[in-house]
């Protein structure tokens, strides 16, 4: 009997054990995580933390200096290309691990095999629009270059390098709460991250709610809310460029009879985001104090922790960079090197087109008059805690056969339909950020983003010669008018996409009679370029930035500064005055400040009045016309407020009565009182408690997010500060022909560890619009500047 | 005198064994412990609870000049726990519990074979 009980009790304890070493869904391993040994308590960084812990790396070829700066940024010297991506990697790993690992995951679809079942049908969508397809595509471009493919390598060698040199205890704490472990980098992690920014800024496209749209609107009401050529529109290249394109094409319109039926049993869903997009804008030295061109960038992108941004400075026998990488990729995305600057917004010119697929069977799909056959791709997908998923995708000429019966498109619409997507396409970008690099002139500049592909771009210059330019470059097949808008038929070859454009066709303007250039994801060029543009391009901030460069003078950088934290709204200040004059009963308790002002700083006490005002009215305008469909943006619906006050749309279906608009405001500003009412402390919030501006750790872990941020802004200001979008980095770069000087900031920190202090440092800054003097050290072996707090030396082994 | 004798050794045995082998290290020790040292069987519990407490506090200790606070607040809000004192009330418990099971296990099952 004695032994008996023992040996239950024995039985008992293993049993607890080794429930306490396994996770149970959501529920980390509690043994592993809260024991001092191996847990949460190994993360736990001092307040004085080291950059790095190790001093001999394996796989460098000379030995590599690394000093960092008071705001921890590393300025890392090389003697070779090798070593300084190698060394890079290494970095990038030692802070950023978890979120490499996730964010790549996240791209090639297995997020299932970490968190298990609720991420499916995510990942059947990764793998169904063909992330993988597309990365594998690059590399094999990639890897034919020499130096992409030694600079992918010896990035890879260095993420490896440190991997391999943790030990279990000192993985990330994610790692711990969500039971899994880092796994060995490849380059094709390094080509997923790109894809992955692909898909952020090009994956999310309108064609199936202008399909709807048009299925439901006469061509005359299609054109006017949905203008493919926006006329008031100042576009980032300005009409005097006009004269740089040879070619004179008159745009053939698509005919109607290849696009597509849709049946919407399920409103469309799948639209690009208002007001997701980025500001650049340069200034000539004739219009700046000091007689420098100014650069001035914030790409609005997801806020999130850890940071998206890793800000350093590298330096080689032939390169002198400074800027903000993204971890898992080598090179720095935007920044400016001891002769050149530059910066990024994202051009919208559609690149995912869609396609109406005739399956004849599992095997085969209707093609002019006959058949072709699908190439099969099975897709396992691994899932933890539940047996794998196995799913079947099509490849048609096209491209994947992204939605079907076993995975229906966003309207239901019971349809196969198959995606072309640029991002499919091989390319290779780092080629553009390894030239970018170390460009030294316009012409070196020229060359080193004339292999940017996707996500299409557009890239402004200033050097310290006092050049400024901007250029659009990606690659775009040359559509006819209307190509591409909708759903298409995929079952002849009239619909398959035409050759690209050529680059040197690529919208771009140097040095032109404005003085300034303004990029804030508007329409790229105006219609008399010689090559159709369509997407969906976003027009208000432009025409903010540009009303404010056009107001004065000149300007220096702290002028920049106030700009990229101005919260004017152009859009309040164009349409809140007629709303309110066809306003019947105003409630004045309601506007403490007055009501003429158009200011969405945080402390606004009607920023949130205006904009739920404006959601009603939006709802209230189109919401009975196109439920299923894509709504006008809010700089067509401005226009049209302003300008038709009979537009036959505001009268609401349905209903006996003729509505006309100021019915309709004075319905939408009744709703917006009403929501406003329900909400406890409503009238007395400010603005930034009303939107909340939140920044989420990538897994949504609300300790290690940070909420209830206290800055301004909203998609249609400059200070593009939304609830969980925002500007991911904001930069000011002086390129004076004898010095350079710089200032920048991103919401976060260099720390990807929640325990670190460096993980999120940078954001209260951030938020009240402060920025750092960016330390660019000249290129040298040795460094002694006051502002340099450690300093490694980092041996070969 | 001896009891002390005998949670200084477990306690340095378990820190010893950390910085190689698995976080239930310390279990195997609590379990291993009766087979070396006789005690009164009611005493195993007791000696093994403390060893195990004194030995994860130890730990938790030589991390006291990080921000140790700050980090457990941030698990005991994941865990939905009111603070950091129940956060380490329930850490410390969990090693309590385990180290005592461990100790009167490993001198049960000694008394059942090898007595």
């Amino acid at each position: 009997m004695k032994k008996l009980k023992a040996f239950i009790s024995l039985v008992l304890l293993s049993f607890l054990v080794w429930a306490l070493n396994k996770s149970w869904g959501s529920l980390p391993p509690l043994g592993k995580l809260l024991s001092p040994a191996t847990g949460w308590a190994n993360n736990l960084v001092n307040v004085d933390e080291p950059f790095l812990s190790d001093n001999d790396w394996g796989g460098l070829k000379e030995k590599v200096n690394i000093w960092v700066d008071d705001k921890w940024v590393p300025h890392v010297q090389a003697g070779n290309n090798s070593d300084i991506y190698f060394a890079q990697g290494y970095i990038h790993a030692y802070h950023r691990l978890w979120q490499m690992d996730l964010q790549t995951r996240a791209a090639a679809g297995r997020v299932s095999e970490v968190i298990g079942k609720k991420a499916l049908n995510f990942d059947r969508a990764q793998r169904r629009k063909g992330m993988v397809y597309g990365a594998e595509n690059a590399l094999s471009l990639i890897t034919k270059s020499e130096e992409t493919k030694s600079m992918l390598d010896a990035y890879t060698a260095g993420v490896n390098e440190y991997i391999a040199s943790l030990d279990k205890k000192n993985y990330p704490i994610e790692y711990k709460l969500m039971d899994f472990a880092p796994e060995p980098w490849t380059n094709l992690k390094t080509a997923l991250m790109l894809k992955n920014m692909a898909d952020d800024l090009t994956g999310s496209v309108d064609d199936y709610g202008l399909t709807a749209a048009r299925q439901i609107l006469p061509d005359s009401l299609m054109n006017m809310i949905f203008p493919v050529e926006d006329t008031n529109s100042l576009t980032v290249i300005p009409d005097e460029a006009l004269k740089n394109f040879s070619v004179k094409n008159h745009h053939p319109t698509f005919p109607d009879s290849l696009i597509a039926n849709i049946n919407f049993n399920e409103p469309s869903s799948e639209t690009s985001e208002n007001g997701k997009g980025s500001n650049n804008w340069i200034i000539q030295g004739s219009k700046t104090k000091n007689g420098a061109p100014i650069l001035a960038n914030d790409p609005h992108l997801s806020l999130n922790l850890p940071s998206l941004w890793f800000e350093m400075q590298l330096q080689t026998p032939d390169m002198n960079v400074y800027g903000v990488s993204l971890p898992g990729m080598p090179g720095i995305v935007i920044g400016f090197n001891d002769s050149i600057a530059w910066g990024l917004t994202n051009n919208y010119r559609d690149v995912k087109d869609f396609y109406k697929i005739t399956s004849l069977n599992s095997d085969r799909y209707q093609w002019e008059l006959s058949s072709k056959k699908f190439d099969i791709k099975t897709e396992t997908i691994k899932i933890k805690g539940a047996p794998d998923f196995i799913d079947t995708v099509k490849y048609c000429v096209y491209g994947p056969v992204m939605y079907d019966k076993d995975f229906p498109d966003p309207v239901h619409s019971g349809e196969d339909i198959a995606v072309t997507w640029m991002a499919h396409r091989p390319s290779n970008e780092f080629m553009t950020l390894y030239l970018l690099n170390r460009a030294q002139n316009y012409l070196q500049f020229q060359e080193a983003i004339s292999y940017f592909s996707c996500p299409a771009q557009n890239v402004g210059y200033a050097d310290r010669l006092g050049n400024i330019a901007m250029w659009c470059p990606g690659t775009f097949p040359d559509k006819q008018k209307n190509e591409g808008r909708f759903i298409m038929k995929g079952n002849t070859s009239a619909t398959l996409w035409p050759a690209n454009i050529p680059f040197e066709e690529s919208p771009h303007v140097l040095n032109p009679q404005q003085e300034f250039l303004v990029a804030a994801n508007q329409r790229t060029i105006s219609g008399d370029y010689p090559y159709w543009i369509d997407g969906p391009f976003s027009e208000i901030r432009a025409l903010e930035i540009n009303k404010q460069l056009r107001q004065k003078k000149q300007f220096d950088i702290e002028d920049i500064k106030l700009m990229q934290n101005d919260c004017h709204s152009f859009l309040a200040e164009r349409v809140w005055p007629a709303m309110l004059r066809m306003t019947d009963n105003l409630d004045q308790s309601f506007f403490p400040a007055g009501v003429d002002t158009f200011d969405f700083d945080a402390e606004s006490p009607t920023a949130g009045l205006f904009n739920i005002w404006w959601h009603f009215l939006m709802k209230n305008i189109w919401q009975d016309d196109l439920s299923a469909a894509l709504w006008p943006s809010s700089a067509t619906t401005m226009n049209l407020i302003l300008t038709k006050p009979d537009f036959i749309l505001y009268d609401v279906k349905n209903t006996v009565d003729k509505e006309d608009l100021k019915t309709l405001v004075n319905l939408s500003y009744n709703l917006a009182i009403d929501s406003l009412r329900r909400i406890k402390g409503a009238k007395e919030n400010k603005w930034y408690q009303q939107k909340n501006t939140t920044i989420n750790h990538l897994a949504k872990l609300a300790p290690f997010s940070r909420e209830q941020l206290k800055i301004g802004g909203w998609g249609h200001t400059i200070n593009a500060t939304k609830t969980t979008h925002g500007p991911s980095w904001r930069m000011v770069v002086e390129m004076g022909k004898d010095s350079i000087v710089a200032f920048g900031i991103y919401p976060g920190g260099q720390s990807g560890n929640p325990y670190s202090k460096h993980y999120s440092d940078r954001i209260e800054d951030w938020a009240n619009g402060k920025y750092y003097r960016l330390l660019f050290l000249p290129n040298s072996k040795n460094q002694n500047h006051p502002r340099l707090i450690q300093s490694f030396t980092i041996q070969p082994k | 005198m001896k009891n002390i004798i005998v949670i200084i050794a477990m306690v340095s045995l378990s820190f010893i064994l950390s910085k190689i082998t698995p976080w239930w290290s310390f279990v195997a020790v609590g379990f291993l412990a009766p087979f070396i040292f006789k005690r009164a069987a009611k005493k195993w519990f007791v000696l093994g609870s403390a060893s195990a407490v004194i030995f994860w506090a130890m730990l938790f200790l030589f991390k006291s000049n990080y921000e140790i606070g700050a980090g457990a607040g941030g698990l005991s809000q994941l865990f939905g726990l009111p603070n950091v004192v129940v956060f380490f009330i329930v850490t410390l418990f969990l090693s309590a519990f385990l180290g005592g099971a461990s100790s009167w296990v490993g001198n049960s099952v000694r008394q059942a074979w090898l007595k």
